[in-house]
């Protein structure tokens, strides 16, 4: 099962501490090691986005920062795992990782599940 | 109440299931360095999990519940340690010397164990694919220790019977401690045979699961991803091996196509009639990476680096008109010399037959025909016939199908090469009439 973490936290974290660097390049080397991280990346913050937006029958884009969102993603990783329970521990841990190397952080990891076939197996 | 407290442990249990899979083999080769036994690190590392699933669904599952596993199996090991101290000393007069070595080695395991684990990870990938175990042992054990997979799901994923795998694994760990197979890595002219041995370890899993259809049990398309997953850690931990991110890189593309290549009812589509647009593009892209990585290692290609450049000249195509097969002949041509086969030969002469017409590819496969490995080999008269036909020698090609018809043990393609079979008599009767 593929999965989908979506890190999220309020607009301006600020510099994230060194212990906290030197631990999440860690954390991702041995997320490489465990064979089970496809891809990640960290994202560009808000205000060098664009929102391209249909409403009303109108398509627009309009270039950040937005006032309007809280919380922005602000990384990604996809993970291929037997179970979201494993997803859960996983998001977990790396949650963990923030609450002891950069106090004050506050956010969430998002856990979803990308559908494959086996989505739709009753099997499964 | 009493449901949510029944809701709440299996939760806790789904958890602990989680964490046992993402911790056990670290868990297992680190206290295999210390015990020098597989079968006995096992037992620990399942004494911490059964401790974990009675505390933890009343505790909570700790903030750091793979330390916390590894710290019980570490009190375990040593209280092992102990007793078999005491017991030693009861039974037989020990030497001043040997004893000061056993409480030693009682220090050393404190902090030996929460050294770096990759070294250990690596020794039990080498260990599990030892070559004083059968094949299918090592799979077995390979599965269990390093994949984390339970007797009853390595049982279902290969259809033997739960004793038969118990048994298996049970058979090979004794094997190992009666043969007392080092817990190393090997090193100098040793390292490529013993590589080699885990390199086809993980590809026979894969096979396994590749070569189940649709409808099989979910279990057996997990080996592929199992498969990937323990590639993809050695490739971490041995990234100077070229042959290791080969393989990788065969696995990533060919686990790619697994959603195009059976049709609604389980039917198997042949790789140039797949719907390319469902071809895992995130696999592709690591897959090729990986294929790179092999290459920019330097020296000749391996064998898996070699199929893998091949399937990546499929995967790098969009439409199969695209498909670069003059470079694919020079692949074949390699993997020939590496590795000759009259498979291999087969499938040069289909590159050949691509790249430069039918007439070429015939010349080859006439020359297989004779082959004695090769006599019940279906493809080999499917793949004649197909050359013949596109040479409009219909009759010839017709009574091709009908043999490889009446070879295969698959009934989707028998009624496909049937169906071949009647194209050509019903061409010939309408080139006859006209």
């Amino acid at each position: 099962m593929r999965f989908l973490m979506l890190v999220k936290h309020g607009e301006n974290p600020g510099p994230p501490p060194k212990d906290f660097l030197d631990a999440m390049a860690k954390l991702g080397e041995e997320a490489a090691k465990s064979g089970t991280m496809l891809q990640s990346g960290g994202l560009s913050p808000i205000a060098k986005s664009t929102c391209v937006r249909l409403s009303r029958g109108q398509v627009t884009a309009i270039d950040g920062p937005f006032s309007e969102s809280k919380e922005v993603v602000g990384g990604f990783a996809m993970f291929e795992l037997k179970s979201k329970e494993e997803a859960i521990e996983g998001a977990k841990q790396f949650m963990e990782l923030h609450k002891k190397y950069w106090p004050g952080w506050e956010g969430e990891t998002e856990v979803r599940q990308v559908l494959g076939p086996e989505a739709f197996d009753p099997q499964t | 109440m009493v449901l949510s407290v029944v809701v709440t442990t299996t939760d806790t249990h789904r958890a602990i299931d989680a964490v046992w899979r993402i911790e056990s083999a670290r868990i297992i080769a680190g206290l295999t360095r210390i015990v020098r036994d597989v079968g006995l690190a096992e037992e620990l590392a399942q004494d911490a999990l059964v401790a974990a699933l009675q505390q933890w669904p009343e505790s909570g599952v700790p903030d750091n519940p793979g330390a916390w596993l590894m710290a019980t199996a570490k009190h375990r090991a040593i209280d092992h340690f102990r007793r078999n101290t005491l017991l030693e000393r009861k039974h037989q007069e020990l030497g001043r010397e040997l004893e000061a070595k056993q409480e030693m080695a009682l220090e050393d395991l404190h902090t030996a164990i929460d050294d770096e684990v990759g070294d250990d990870l690596l020794r039990l990938i080498f260990i599990s694919c030892h070559p004083v175990l059968s094949t299918e042992a090592r799979v077995a054990l390979t599965l269990r220790l390093l994949g984390g997979l339970t007797t009853e799901e390595i049982a279902r994923a290969f259809l033997a019977p739960e004793p038969t795998i118990a048994q298996r694994i049970v058979r090979a760990k004794r094997t190992l401690a009666d043969e007392r197979v080092p817990f190393e890595v090997p090193r100098g002219s040793e390292l490529a045979a013993r590589l080699s041995s885990v390199l086809e370890v993980i590809y026979l899993v894969f096979n396994e699961g590749y070569s189940a259809t649709a409808g099989d049990d979910w279990m057996r398309p997990a080996l592929c991803e199992e498969a990937l997953r323990l590639c993809r850690i050695l490739a971490e931990l041995a990234p100077k091996e070229p042959e290791v991110h080969g393989l990788v890189a065969l696995m990533e593309i060919q686990a790619s196509r697994s959603r195009a290549r059976t049709g609604a009812s389980g039917e198997p589509i042949l790789l140039l009639d797949q719907n390319r647009a469902l071809w895992d593009q995130l696999l592709i892209r690591r897959g090729l990476a990986a294929l790179e990585r092999a290459e920019k290692l330097g020296g000749a290609l391996g064998p898996y680096a070699l199929q893998a450049a091949i399937t990546a000249c499929h995967a790098r195509a969009r439409l199969p008109q695209e498909t670069d097969w003059p470079r694919m002949v020079t692949l074949y041509e390699e993997l020939a010399q590496l590795t000759p086969s009259p498979i291999v030969e087969l499938n040069r002469a289909v590159a050949v037959a691509m790249a430069y017409g039918p007439a070429a590819g015939l010349q080859i496969i006439d020359t297989l025909v004779s082959e004695p490995s090769l006599k019940a080999y279906h493809l080999l008269p499917s793949v004649r016939g197909d050359f013949l036909f596109k040479l409009g020698r219909l009759s010839e090609a017709q009574a091709e199908f009908q043999r490889a018809a009446s070879l295969t043990r698959n009934a989707r393609e028998r009624e496909f090469l049937l169906d071949r079979a009647r194209a050509c008599s019903e061409s010939q009767s309408n080139s006859g009439s006209r």
